[in-house]
């Protein structure tokens, strides 16, 4: 069975927002046969991280939560994985990092430290949300433009299909959700909600290996 | 990091701040900047950062002069046809 290790930070309203939509993928019906090693809220840390990507070898491993070119967090914006400190720990990996910018620096060099694959974010990754459904994200039509993107990405690699073919998949999603609010004729203003997903498709990129799979 | 180093074109901000100032976009929309703000933030909050140019104000600029520029190259209208 491959495992897919997924990290879920819930302590801002970000994350709280990526923890929820992140439900898609651990419940996804087409995944019935990935095993997932669920570090969620206050688990979300560096010494649990470190431990399953030692002990337990996922061949995919999704993280959720803030970043920056050098790191990506967990609870509490503790760093989970730093450039030059243990991003070796993600050798021979698949990664999808939904974590701002983290793919400019550190991507890069989890490559070179032999991650098979890193997709990720070169800058920030920017989600816009509609604040009277802070308290039900997954009813949160705009959020769903930002995030079922990304979701689609990560259902992509784990039925199988490569980095490239996932990645486009996304980019599709993205284009989906862009044609949708390129026109005012959705919402007043919606064109703001299309630049920052213009923004996303962008600045997402796939490093290493583009042909590789589980 | 240094999201954009070079200084912003004054002409550009104005743009930006227009397109930011007549938009529409709803109260109850918000926009979150993972690795600057964190949180989300309403659209007088986005401008008050284009006008300050902090880091969170550089992104928005170079996101709203990204879009137009893919306006005017037919992008836009590729990615809906």
């Amino acid at each position: 069975m491959v495992k897919c290790l997924i990290t879920r930070p819930n302590h801002d309203k970000v994350t709280e927002y990526l923890f929820a939509w992140s439900n898609g993928i651990l419940e996804s019906e087409e995944l019935k046969n990935i095993s997932f090693l669920d570090l969620q809220g206050e688990n979300a840390n560096k010494k649990k991280v470190e431990s399953y990507l030692s002990k337990q070898s996922p061949e995919v491993v999704l993280f959720n939560g803030h970043g920056s070119p050098t790191k990506i967090c967990g609870f509490k914006d503790e760093a989970l994985i730093e450039n030059n400190i243990n991003d070796s720990l993600l050798k021979d990996k698949i990664i999808y990092a939904l974590s701002c910018s983290s793919a400019s620096v550190l991507g890069q060099n989890a490559i070179k430290k032999g991650a098979k694959s890193f997709i990720g974010y070169k800058r920030s990754f920017i989600l816009c949300t509609d604040k009277n459904r802070e308290a039900t994200p997954l009813k949160d039509t705009i959020a769903y433009s930002f995030l079922e993107p990304s979701n689609r990405l990560s259902i992509s690699i784990l039925k199988g299909n490569s980095v490239e073919e996932a990645t486009r998949k996304s980019k599709e999603e993205f284009k989906k959700e862009i044609s949708k609010y390129a026109s005012t004729k959705s919402m007043p203003g919606a064109d703001r909600v299309a630049s920052a997903l213009l923004w996303n498709m962008n600045n997402q990129v796939a490093l290493g290996d583009k042909e590789a799979k589980i | 990091m240094a999201e954009q180093k070079e200084k912003i074109n004054p002409e550009l901000k104005e743009l930006v701040l227009y397109r930011l100032m007549s938009s529409k976009l709803p109260d109850n929309i918000e926009m979150a900047i993972g690795d600057t703000s964190g949180e989300p933030m309403g659209m007088d909050e986005i401008i008050e950062h284009v006008k300050q140019e902090d880091e969170t104000g550089k992104i928005i600029i170079e996101m709203e002069l990204n879009y137009l520029k893919a306006l005017k190259e037919g992008i836009i209208s590729q990615i809906q046809t």
